[in-house]
């Protein structure tokens, strides 16, 4: 068993959302379908376990799978339907079925991301980009404040990757997603690979992204894989969940950690599952950066 | 350019066929920056999440369809469904109840009349799938039920059942499809009266066929019909109909749903 980390911006998730579990370890990993009976047959060494609320407004396998992870592991609900950037209130039907599954579930952790995906009626089942400009924030602030209001609770809000920037952008991302926590009291959830296909795609430094991100917000950090696709000479990063995490992105999440001292970090992996051991021992090469952090702190 | 109108132009580019996104209106792909790479290969790049998860959601929903059409017409099609399809909300489970009905007037897939019978069948299956919880009528509850009040009660099937009718051999199409091709081919010279129960027990979804008098009576509960009145219609069109055995062998394999005590009373 691990031995109990300090998680500080955890804290206020709990506070904010109260779980059945505490969370004595700090990194979780995306739980899907062709994993879920040899998790409960095997109890990997993992901390949490994150789903997308969206697979489970039904009944039927999956609810009873999550139904008895959910005794072992505390949860973390990380919607992708919100739309919360969408110029449109947030859907009700929607939010209700989400509800019902936060007052099951009782996530210590509630999270969506700043993008869109609803336009009228149609959802078109992608993380899409948005302007960072004036009108932007209103329309995402309204929005949250919608969710949090009918959830009673906090949520956070994930940094996307994107492939296309907008002329009108007025700020960085970074400062966007500053002001957005700042001004609807949301939190943030820092997705490193994220960072990383961001700053690549749009030729910015992913170093400078993580210093200027305002360390009280985040609560969360996810990590997952990317593939890249060649252009002409030119190549461009799309944040497809379906690879072990590079390098790169393990040394930019060693730079977040120093930063953030520790922090919920979740292991992603949407398609193309490998045995559910791989995502375990990235979740372990996760959990050693957080405490080999924790040791230097404490010896310094 | 204003939020709303960005997004309508975005989601409308999402919603044309691939070959045709340079004909994206020239004011909207000016709001994007156009450094070292074009705008418009970054706009396909979305073009490829959208269309091809989705598409990916409906192949994954309908593998009968995808083996009968193949891989390359299943992706064709999918994709052109998508453009006037697209999802109406979130949760991708929900997604494909239109393909039957798109099917039927797919033009390069008339030579396969039973193909959105097919798609029926297996949505069908989706559903029961997916569906809400609930609990199984019993013995023990049905014996609790005092004899005079039998009649009256309107004991719907449960929320994962679905009636399903084909002209077409659905379960040997099936069979046929799932073993690559291995076996008897199903003959689809002569009509078939293919009648299931499709729902679930459990966790798993069953297919039982049923016989013409039993899918009368099960409709006819569906439809919140009384137990009386619903035995009687079907005695009058299925003179021999064998109402006992049709009990014993409903109730054993958990069709009906769980009645409320008001269910049971005088309506």
């Amino acid at each position: 068993m691990t031995e109990p980390v300090l998680i500080p911006h955890t804290s206020q998730a709990l506070s904010s959302g109260p779980s059945d579990h505490p969370l004595y370890d700090p990194v979780g990993i995306g739980l899907r379908s062709p994993h879920y009976q040899e998790i409960l047959d095997t109890s990997p060494n993992i901390g949490w376990v994150e789903v997308h609320p969206e697979n489970y407004f039904c009944g039927g396998m999956h609810r009873h799978y999550l139904d008895q992870i959910s005794k072992n592991y505390p949860i973390s609900l990380h919607a992708v339907g919100l739309s919360l950037g969408a110029d449109q209130d947030v859907d009700k039907n929607h939010l209700k079925q989400f509800k019902e599954l936060i007052d099951i579930y009782k996530p210590f952790i509630i999270s969506d991301h700043v993008s869109w995906s609803a336009s009228g009626n149609a959802h078109l089942n992608d993380l899409l980009p948005l302007p960072y400009n004036k009108e932007t924030l209103e329309r995402l602030k309204k929005n949250v404040a919608q969710a949090q209001g009918y959830f009673g609770r906090q949520i956070l809000v994930e940094n996307p990757s994107t492939y296309i920037a907008f002329k009108d952008n007025i700020m960085p991302e970074y400062d966007f997603m500053n002001l957005l926590c700042e001004e609807s009291g949301c939190g943030m959830l820092l997705d490193i690979n994220n960072i990383y296909v961001q700053c690549h795609n749009h030729n910015l430094d992913a170093y400078e992204y993580i210093n200027n991100i305002e360390v009280k917000y985040v609560q969360e950090i996810h990590m997952a894989g990317h593939i890249s696709k060649q252009i002409g000479d030119s190549s461009i990063l799309i944040d497809t969940h379906n690879q072990l995490v590079c390098e790169d992105v393990w040394n930019l999440y060693e730079h977040a950690i120093k930063k953030l001292d520790s922090a919920a970090t979740l292991i992603e992996w949407d398609q193309d599952f490998p045995p559910l051991q791989t995502l375990v021992d990235e979740a372990a090469r996760a959990r050693k950066i957080i405490e080999e952090n924790a040791k230097e702190k404490s010896s310094a | 350019m204003k939020l709303k109108e960005v997004q309508e132009k975005f989601k409308r580019s999402m919603l044309r066929p691939y070959q045709k996104l340079d004909e994206c209106d020239p004011e909207f792909l000016e709001q994007f920056d156009n450094n070292h790479i074009p705008v418009l290969e970054r706009i396909k790049v979305y073009h490829n999440n959208v269309v091809g998860s989705l598409s990916k959601a409906l192949r994954s929903t309908f593998p009968i369809v995808e083996k009968l059409v193949g891989d390359d017409f299943m992706k064709m099609m999918t994709s052109e469904f998508v453009f006037d399809n697209p999802p109406k909300n979130a949760s991708l489970y929900q997604y494909g109840q239109e393909f039957e009905n798109f099917i039927k007037t797919y033009q390069p897939a008339k030579s396969l009349p039973y193909l959105s019978d097919i798609a029926k069948f297996e949505w069908a299956i989706n559903q029961s799938y997916y569906a809400a919880d609930d609990k199984a009528l019993t013995a023990d509850e049905l014996s609790q039920i005092p004899p005079e009040n039998l009649e009256y009660i309107k004991s719907p099937l449960r929320k994962s059942a679905n009636l399903f009718e084909s002209d077409y051999p659905i379960l040997q199409i099936k069979d046929f499809c799932l073993n690559d091709g291995d076996g008897e081919s199903p003959d689809m010279s002569e009509r078939c009266d293919t009648r299931l129960l499709i729902y679930r027990p459990k966790l798993e979804v069953d297919i039982i066929p049923i016989k013409s008098d039993e899918f009368t009576l099960l409709e006819k509960l569906n439809d919140l019909s009384p137990l009386g009145k619903a035995v009687e219609n079907t005695l009058e069109k299925y003179p021999d109909f064998d109402f006992p055995s049709f009990l014993q062998k409903h109730i054993e394999l958990e069709t009906f749903a769980h009645v409320k005590a008001n269910d049971f009373e005088r309506t």
